[in-house]
């Protein structure tokens, strides 16, 4: 079944066509590749789904229900979390408190409770499960370090345990081995691979040819706005208009 | 971890003490410079809390000045008790800005100033042009004081202890809102808004609750300098005492709790020592702002700091040597 269901969507910006009736559909479960030269609409179809712009038309339908339109809040509510091209995190926090802002959504508190401690257990939960993302992100030992101190892969796997952590039924990563050394880019591979495991549905903004081909179970491609292709891996490899298109007909998939 | 706890737990007490002691050897109009500074105290800490989100408002002596005539009204007017009246005005400071969030939070930064200076003259304007029940420019006067057994509280002494009380009581709140999970959220919204979003945080949500709590909390302080006086004018909390907020908060620093109470006090002491050069003090304040913008952007907080930094470079030059 799809949990996500992207139905003819357009997105002008002004004159600009950033996204020209785009359908496609991601299975529940799956890695989801998005993949397209740069300004093809990636980020934007993201923004889109996430509520950060509104679609100019068509609609998105998260678990059969739509969603367009909502603030980016509520859908993250439902189930949506989206990580950002740049690596976003809130750098003046420690490691340990940037996780613990992610755990907003799953335990909510009042200013009331908060002053009169009522909302203690809830806290304790929040950190037990904040500790545990950070566990299983691998940075558990970095906890008290400041988020802006992290190497760059750490700082990756931060931006994904603050989305992890508010549990969300779809991801939606924006390029998140951009940057990466090998290493760094096998370790985030399985990293991936992981958030997978634990029940999380990813959509995967990425150019790296190599993580998307060896992530990935379905891939959408995007040109100049339009849907391009769509399919497994090995089908999209070997269609000739993303050969042409979007390798610009070399051959280094 | 618990020895700093303990240790601050220390330093507090002595502090509290002291400060309980202190105006018995203050001559008379030291001890209401001490009143009026310890409501400041809770003016600037309230304050904090509304920046805490990165929205810099210039309506908090207007809000003020809602409890303060808040309580004046419900007291001279329908006769209150000031213990009922007091809380009141924090609600009626609440409620007002609660409304304000509507317009106000439409707009960030730059336009957000702009509107929270702009709907606080209105609501200053309004106080000077409804006469009924507001009494104009000249304000409402003879506002009655609190009754509590048979403590006389015309007295600045008893005043001083109710103030330096429920100020005491309300920072702690305040404190305990920072340090909360709330805190920390209203930290996430001001440096990262978008992030805080996508993870399911309503800034909007983040940004009212801010406002309406300093609001709630300024309230009361106007309240209780008013309940002092005995009178409240619009004048009390025009855009000059709004500055002033502003300058005790920058240069004492708002990155931390107490560095807009070490701007307020440090501020306000020099203020009354140079009480003899009285055209002078507007001149002083701004080479001092001026002067801490320029060598301490990160306010009188970052002092320690600071010096740390230069003695620890120095001792290391003293090495190499
Ligand atoms: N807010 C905006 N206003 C105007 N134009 C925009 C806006 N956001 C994106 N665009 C335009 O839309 C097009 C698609 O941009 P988008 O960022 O979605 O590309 P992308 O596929 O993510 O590219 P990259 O791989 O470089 O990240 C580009 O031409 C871009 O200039
Ligand atoms: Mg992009």
């Amino acid at each position: 079944m799809a949990i996500l269901e992207v139905q003819n969507l357009t997105k002008n910006f002004g004159g600009l066509t950033a996204l020209n009736d785009v359908s496609f559909k991601v299975g529940e479960g799956q890695i989801h590749g998005l993949i397209g030269p740069n300004g093809a609409g990636k980020s934007t179809m993201f923004k889109n789904i996430a509520g950060f712009y509104t679609p100019t038309r068509g609609d998105i339908l998260f678990e059969g229900k739509s969603i367009k339109g909502q603030t980016p809040s509520r859908i993250s509510m439902s189930g949506i979390v989206r990580t950002f091209q740049e690596t976003t995190l809130f750098h003046e926090m420690t490691v340990f408190e940037n996780v613990l802002v992610g755990t907003h959504n799953r335990s909510r508190t009042n200013i009331f409770s908060a002053i009169i401690g009522l909302d203690r257990l809830i806290q304790q939960q929040a950190r037990t499960s904040a500790m545990k993302v950070l566990e299983f992100m691998g940075l558990g030992d970095r906890k008290h370090q400041l988020a802006s101190e992290l190497p760059l892969g750490s700082q990756r796997a931060l931006a994904i345990a603050i989305a992890l952590v508010s549990e969300p039924k779809l991801m939606l990563m924006d390029e998140p081995f951009a940057g990466m050394n090998p290493e760094e880019t096998r370790g985030m591979m399985q990293l991936t691979r992981k958030v997978r495991e634990s029940g999380v549905t990813i959509v995967l903004v990425e150019h790296d040819m190599k993580a998307v081909m060896g992530l990935c179970d379905q891939l959408t491609v995007l040109n100049f706005g339009t849907l391009l292709a769509g399919g497994s891996p090995e089908q999209v490899r070997n269609n000739p208009d993303v050969i042409n298109a979007y390798l610009g007909g070399s051959h280094h998939v | 971890m618990s020895g700093i706890v303990i240790r601050n737990a220390v330093a507090l007490s002595i502090l509290l003490i002291a400060l309980a002691i202190l105006p018995h050897y203050l001559k008379y109009h030291h001890q209401d410079f001490l009143i009026f500074l310890v409501v400041n105290v809770l003016v600037v800490v309230s304050y904090r809390l509304v920046t805490l989100t990165g929205e810099w408002s210039l309506i908090h002596a207007v809000m003020m000045g809602v409890g303060a005539y808040a309580s004046a009204l419900l007291s001279k007017h329908l006769g209150l008790s000031f213990w009922i009246s007091f809380p009141l005005a924090g609600v009626t400071a609440a409620i007002v800005a609660a409304l304000l969030c509507f317009p106000l939070f439409r707009m960030t930064q730059f336009y957000f100033l702009i509107g929270s200076f702009a709907a606080g003259e209105a609501i200053r304007l309004s106080w000077i042009h409804f006469i009924k029940p507001f009494g104009g420019t000249s304000g409402i006067s003879a506002i009655p004081s609190p009754e509590l057994l048979d403590i006389d509280f015309l007295e600045p002494i008893p005043y001083f202890y109710l103030v330096l009380i429920i100020v005491t009581i309300c920072l702690f709140l305040l404190f305990r809102i920072e340090k909360s999970r709330i805190g920390l959220t209203l930290h996430a919204v001001h440096w990262k808004a978008p992030l805080a979003e996508s993870i399911g945080v309503n800034t909007w949500n983040y940004r009212s609750l801010a406002f309406i709590t300093g609001s709630f909390f300024v309230g009361l302080a106007g309240a209780l300098k008013v309940h002092y006086i005995g009178t409240v004018t619009p004048k009390q909390f025009d855009i000059g005492f709004m500055v002033f907020i502003l300058i005790w908060v920058i240069v004492g620093g708002y990155r931390t709790f107490y560095g807009a109470i070490l701007g307020a006090v440090v501020l306000s002491v020099l203020d009354e020592m140079f009480r003899e050069f009285d055209e002078l003090r507007p001149a002083i304040y701004g080479a001092i702002l001026i002067f801490s913008i320029l060598y301490l952007p990160a306010g009188l907080e970052s002092l320690p700091q600071r010096l740390k930094g230069v003695f620890s470079r120095k001792s290391g030059q003293m090495e190499q040597t």
